[in-house]
């Protein structure tokens, strides 16, 4: 057992000790809040381009399911003057032709129209596509004149080169 | 008497000779309480020189709304009970330390346990069980009332009534007359 004086000095040596363990810690508390500030911010300003990011690869994800891979074979009723064609594509190669093909023309940002402009827009020659994935769904696009109409009902206007592209995919394919 | 108190406040005005005055009328006496826990009169010590830094360090966290020395034991108990919790192995001493430890209890019974009466009681206490022995010790011992003790030990009134209740009856039991006249 130990005397007055040496409990005494030990309580305070070890209560010094104990005030040292805390502001150290306190210390590097507070030397962590800067950084945590800092990550906040930058996790702030950096997260919606992360988000803008990951809509675009979903969308991405999205258009090659709906247009490619998960596809097993594609229906393809064409109308040209009066006269009917049908014909279905099994071939992997030629449905990811033409499903690249579409999504492409699709996705080019300065041929969206808006759908009221077509109303008016009556053309003879029609082709529809229909892609048929392994589990039974199908997705429908439909091609009158230069105008792609997917299933959604959303509308882009082909180009020439875009328009000749797929029809010859799908003159090819037939 | 404000048990210590306002000594406490003389310390933490700046009066380093008041923790001296605190240290002098608990320390003993948490020790010996901490051993009836720890049942090892050095770790008891040592818990306590902690619990007695808990003051140091702990400056404002005592409200003044109970007493020091239930403050003080509140701490000191809560204490044992984490050592009690974190002995992960038993250890075994060698005798020579044994009687060491034997001696210390003998000298520490001696500074708090002033009269032959309280000794006697003591030496009955072992028989109990550790709350009973627990609430007997605050009570008959330290003096401290049956709310207080209840802080303590963190119980109700009620709880520690019975315990005393209780121990009172096995001490009576163990102590036969004598005891009857003591309790």
């Amino acid at each position: 057992m130990r005397d007055f004086e040496q409990r005494k000095a030990e309580i305070f040596r070890r209560s010094e000790r104990r005030i040292a363990q805390r502001k150290r810690r306190s210390r590097i508390i507070i030397s962590c809040v800067p950084l945590v500030v800092c990550i906040a911010v930058l996790s702030f300003f950096k997260l919606p381009a992360f988000e803008i990011q990951g809509d675009k690869s979903a969308d991405e994800k999205y258009n090659h399911s709906t247009c490619g891979e998960a596809h097993v074979s594609v229906r393809i009723h064409y109308v040209k003057e009066g006269a009917e064609y049908s014909g279905e594509i099994k071939d992997r190669g030629m449905i990811e032709k033409i499903s690249h093909a579409i999504t492409a023309a699709k996705n080019s940002a300065d041929s969206c129209i808006a759908g009221a402009l077509l109303s008016g827009n009556k053309h003879r020659d029609v082709c529809i596509v229909t892609f048929i994935s392994d589990d039974g769904n199908q997705t429908v696009y439909t091609i009158s004149g230069n105008i792609l109409t997917d299933s959604e009902n959303r509308s882009v206007l082909l180009t020439d080169k875009q328009l000749s592209e797929i029809v010859s995919l799908l003159t090819e394919a037939r | 008497m404000d048990n210590g108190a306002s000594s406490y406040r003389r310390f933490l005005d700046g009066d380093e000779s008041a923790f001296d005055e605190i240290m002098k009328a608990m320390f003993d006496n948490l020790v010996f309480f901490i051993d009836r826990y720890v049942h090892d009169v050095h770790a008891a010590e040592d818990i306590a020189i902690d619990t007695f830094s808990d003051l140091v360090v702990n400056r404002h966290r005592y409200n003044f709304k109970v007493t020091l020395k239930t403050y003080v034991f509140m701490l000191g108990r809560s204490r044992a009970l984490n050592y009690i919790k974190h002995r992960k192995k038993l250890t075994f001493e060698e005798l020579s330390e044994a009687e060491n430890i034997s001696d210390d209890r003998e000298i520490l019974e001696e500074s708090v346990l002033t009269d032959e009466l309280k000794r006697t009681v003591n030496n009955a206490l072992g028989a109990l069980p550790e709350e009973m022995h627990a609430a007997v010790h605050l009570v008959y011992f330290e003096e401290l009332t049956y709310e207080e003790a209840a802080k303590v030990m963190k119980k109700t009134r009620k709880q520690i009534d019975n315990l005393l209740y209780r121990a009172k009856k096995e001490l009576r039991n163990i102590l036969g007359k004598d005891g009857e006249e003591l309790l």
